[in-house]
C-alpha cells in the first residue's frame, strides 16, 4: 500500500491505519532493531519494535511525504529506539527517550556524518548498499544475497572489505583502492 | 572522529538513509509478529481509552475537513433514527407523513475521455428530488488547477464540471449540498470528484437529465411515486437480532466486488458510521475477541471472507462510498469468490439517559456506596480520593459498572463534574483496571466541599454478532 493511502487510513482510522503500517514495516523494524540489541534476548527487541510503531502512532503527522518516506522514517525510529534501548540494556548512560525525531545536530555531527557517508558511497554499488543492508538494516546474508544475485560467501566477503574500506577512511582521512 | 563507525551510522538521518532504503523487505516469523502487533495495540487502545467530549467534537469537525464535504457530514448517519432510502432495495419507510418517490435509470453512468460519471443514491421525498454525481479519472483537475491555491481547487473542480438539471422543459444550474474530492498519492492529482445534490420541484414525478459540463453524454432517470416498504433483503441477505438488522448484498463488476451492507436500528448506535467509530471509540468488545477473530488483522468489528475462508480486501480507500445508513465498498475479488461471508461484531448502542449525584469532598479519602441504576447497568461508586496539588485539588472517583442480564450490557459512561475547574474534564473511560473499577479524575477548587457529578449517555454492548453469507452476486444493473 502507498505511503500517501497509509498516512490517509491513519488519519481516518488510527488504528485499523496502524494496523496496516505494522503489517508492512514490523519485518523492516525488528531487524533494525534486532542488529543493535544482538546481545540480548528477543524479547527486548519485540518490545523495541512496539516502541517504534507506539511512537509512529503519536508522530506520524510529522511525515512530510515530499521530503521523506514512511519506511525512511520508521527505520530512523527504528535504531533510534533501539540505540535507547541498548543503552538501558547495558547499564550505559540513559538519554531521554526521544518521543520525536529531533536531532540537534552540533557542527562536528554533521560532519562525522558526511564522511561516512562518502566513505560509503565511494565504495560503489552494490557494495555500499550491501553494507548498509547488513549495519543499518541488520538484513541476514541469505536475504542480501537473495537480493543482489550473489552467493551468500560473496555477500560476505564484500561486507568485510567494505568494513575495512569504510574504516581505513574514517581513520586515515582517506581510501586507497587495492 | 569517532573510533567506532557504527556510532556514526547510529547518528544518519532520513536523507543520508533515502539512497540506501531497501525496495525488497524481509519477512518476520507470523508469532513474532502477532506479538508485536498484539502488544503495540493494547497500548494503544489503553491510552485510548479515555475520551473526553472535546476530543470527540474535534475529531468529527477533522473528519469532515479531511473529507472535504459540505453539507451533510457522515457523522449524520451515525444518529439518523429514521431511514427513508436503501441505495439498490429503494425506499425504506415507515413514516407514512413523507411521500417517497423511486429511481427508474435511463443513463445512470457513461465514460468520455478517460473519465467514468456515474449518477448514484437518486430518490425523490415530497418536493425534494436528491441524487449524487460522482467522476472518476486519472488527472480530474488537469489544465486547471496547476499553480493555484489547494483551497481554490474545490471551486476550481465545480466550475470545470458545471452541473445542470432539465426537466418539466427548464434547465436550472445545480447547487450542490454536499461535495467531496480525492486526490492519489501522484502528484497530488485528483481522482475522484462527486456532489450531491437537493433540487425543489413543484412535481417530483418525471424525466430528468443531468448535464456536465464537457461531456456530450447525459446522465438521465425518472421518478416514480413509491409506497414504500420495499423489504432490504431485496439487496441480499439479512438478518434482524435484538432489534437491529443488517443487511448486505454484493455485486460483481469488471473493477472487483462492490459490497454494501445497511445498519437500520431505532437505538442510537455509535458506531453505525464507521469512520466516526474507529477514529473517536476504541471499542473494547473488539479488543476482547482478539483471539476470536485472528484472521480480522485489521481489528476491524466487520469483515469479509471468501468461499475458501480468505479476507477479502477493499481495492483502495478511494472505492467507498458512505450511504445513508451503510456503505458501499469496492473489494478486489470475482464471482469465483463466492459464497461471501460477512461478519459484524457486536453493536455499541448510547442511551439518553442522564442521572445526577452530590458527593462530599473528603480530606483525603472515603468509600462510597452509592448505586446509580441504568437501564442495562449499574454504577457503583466505590471511592473518591483527594490530592491536593498547586492551587486545586485533584480529585478520582472510583467506580464500577455492573451490566444486567439481557442482551444489553453497559460498560460505559460519561461523566462531568459540574464544579470542574476545567470544563473539559468529561470522559467516557471504557477500560477498566486490572481490578475491575474505572477512574474517573477531576480538579476542584480547594474551597469545593461537595461535588455534583453527572452521568450521561451510558454506553452498552448488544451482545449479539451477525454472520451474512452471500450465496451469489446480485444481478449487475
Amino acid at each position: 500500500m502507498e505511503d500517501q493511502e497509509l498516512l490517509r487510513m491513519m488519519r481516518q482510522n488510527p488504528e485499523h491505519g496502524i494496523g496496516l503500517v505494522m503489517k508492512q514495516y514490523a519485518a523492516l523494524c525488528y531487524y533494525i532493531a534486532r542488529q543493535k540489541l544482538l546481545d540480548f534476548p528477543p524479547e527486548e527487541v519485540e518490545e523495541c519494535v512496539s516502541d517504534v510503531f507506539f511512537a509512529f502512532y503519536h508522530q506520524y503527522t510529522a511525515i512530510d511525504l515530499e521530503r521523506g518516506s514512511i519506511k525512511g522514517f520508521l527505520s530512523v525510529l527504528s535504531r533510534r529506539k533501539a540505540i535507547d534501548r541498548w543503552r538501558r540494556l547495558a547499564g550505559k548512560e540513559t538519554l531521554s527517550l526521544q518521543e520525536e525525531i529531533i536531532t540537534v545536530d552540533s557542527l562536528e555531527q554533521q560532519e562525522e556524518r558526511k564522511i561516512l557517508m562518502d566513505a560509503v558511497l565511494a565504495l560503489g554499488d552494490p557494495d555500499a548498499k550491501i553494507v548498509i543492508l547488513k549495519y543499518y538494516f541488520g538484513y541476514p546474508t541469505k536475504k542480501i544475497a537473495e537480493m543482489f544475485g550473489l552467493k551468500e560467501n560473496t555477500v560476505d566477503q564484500k561486507v568485510r572489505r567494505s568494513l575495512a574500506k569504510v574504516k581505513s577512511i574514517l581513520e586515515g582521512g582517506a581510501f586507497h583502492e587495492g | 572522529m569517532r573510533a567506532d563507525w557504527e556510532e556514526i551510522l547510529d547518528l544518519w538521518e532520513e536523507k543520508e538513509l533515502a539512497y540506501f532504503l531497501p525496495e525488497s523487505l524481509p519477512e518476520l516469523d507470523d508469532a513474532v509478529y502477532q506479538r508485536i502487533e498484539k502488544r503495540t495495540l493494547r497500548r494503544i487502545r489503553k491510552e485510548r481509552s479515555r475520551i473526553s467530549r472535546k476530543q470527540i467534537a474535534a475529531a468529527v469537525i477533522c473528519l469532515i475537513a479531511i473529507l472535504g464535504i459540505v453539507g451533510r457530514a457522515p457523522i449524520q448517519a451515525a444518529f439518523e433514527k429514521l431511514f427513508h432510502y436503501l441505495p439498490g432495495a429503494g425506499i425504506y419507510t415507515n413514516d407514512a407523513e413523507n411521500t417517497m418517490y423511486r429511481a427508474e435509470m435511463i443513463t445512470d453512468h457513461f465514460e468520455e475521455n478517460g473519465v467514468k460519471v456515474r449518477l448514484k443514491n437518486v430518490y425523490g421525498e415530497n418536493q425534494t428530488v436528491k441524487f449524487e454525481v460522482e467522476l472518476r479519472g486519472d488527472d480530474l483537475g488537469k489544465g486547471i488547477l496547476e499553480g493555484r491555491s489547494e483551497s481554490k481547487h474545490y471551486e476550481l473542480l465545480k466550475e470545470k464540471y458545471k452541473m445542470t438539471l432539465s426537466h418539466d422543459g427548464k434547465e436550472q444550474e445545480l447547487i450542490d449540498v454536499e461535495g467531496s474530492y480525492s486526490g492519489s498519492g501522484n502528484g497530488g492529482k485528483y481522482v475522484m470528484y462527486s456532489r450531491g445534490y437537493e433540487v425543489q420541484v413543484e412535481n417530483p414525478a418525471q424525466t430528468y437529465e443531468v448535464h456536465i459540463a464537457g461531456f456530450d453524454s447525459v446522465l438521465s432517470f425518472t421518478l416514480v411515486p413509491d409506497t414504500g416498504m420495499m423489504q432490504p433483503e431485496n439487496i441480499g441477505a439479512s438478518q434482524t437480532k435484538n432489534g437491529i438488522t443488517v443487511t448486505a448484498g454484493a455485486e460483481v463488476t469488471e473493477d472487483g466486488i462492490w459490497f454494501e451492507y445497511y445498519v437500520l436500528s431505532d437505538e442510537r448506535l455509535a458506531e453505525t458510521d464507521e469512520t466516526y467509530r474507529f477514529t473517536v471509540i476504541t471499542l473494547p468488545y473488539g479488543y476482547f475477541r482478539w483471539n476470536d477473530v485472528p484472521e480480522a488483522e485489521l481489528y476491524q468489528q466487520r469483515y469479509i471472507m471468501n468461499g475458501k475462508g480468505e479476507m477479502l480486501y477493499p481495492k483502495g480507500h478511494r472505492w467507498k462510498d458512505d450511504v445513508e445508513n451503510g456503505k458501499r465498498i469496492l473489494y478486489e475479488g470475482t464471482a469465483e469468490d463466492f459464497p461471501l461471508t460477512f461478519y459484524q461484531a457486536a453493536f455499541t448502542g448510547v442511551g439518553e439517559e442522564r442521572k445526577t449525584v452530590k458527593i462530599p469532598v473528603p480530606e483525603t479519602s472515603e468509600k462510597l456506596e452509592k448505586n446509580i441504576d441504568f437501564p442495562y447497568g449499574t454504577v457503583t461508586l466505590e471511592q473518591i480520593q483527594t490530592k491536593p496539588a498547586d492551587s486545586v485539588n485533584e480529585v478520582e472517583i472510583i467506580y464500577r459498572i455492573q451490566p444486567k442480564e439481557g442482551k444489553r450490557k453497559m460498560y460505559g459512561v460519561f461523566m462531568q463534574v459540574q464544579e470542574a475547574v476545567q470544563k473539559d474534564t468529561e470522559e467516557l473511560t471504557i477500560f477498566p483496571e486490572e481490578d475491575g473499577t474505572y477512574h474517573f479524575p477531576v480538579k476542584i477548587s480547594p474551597e469545593t466541599k461537595e461535588i455534583t457529578l453527572e452521568l450521561y449517555d451510558p454506553y452498552y454492548w448488544i451482545v449479539d454478532d451477525y454472520t451474512l453469507v452471500l450465496e451469489e452476486p446480485k444481478e449487475s444493473k
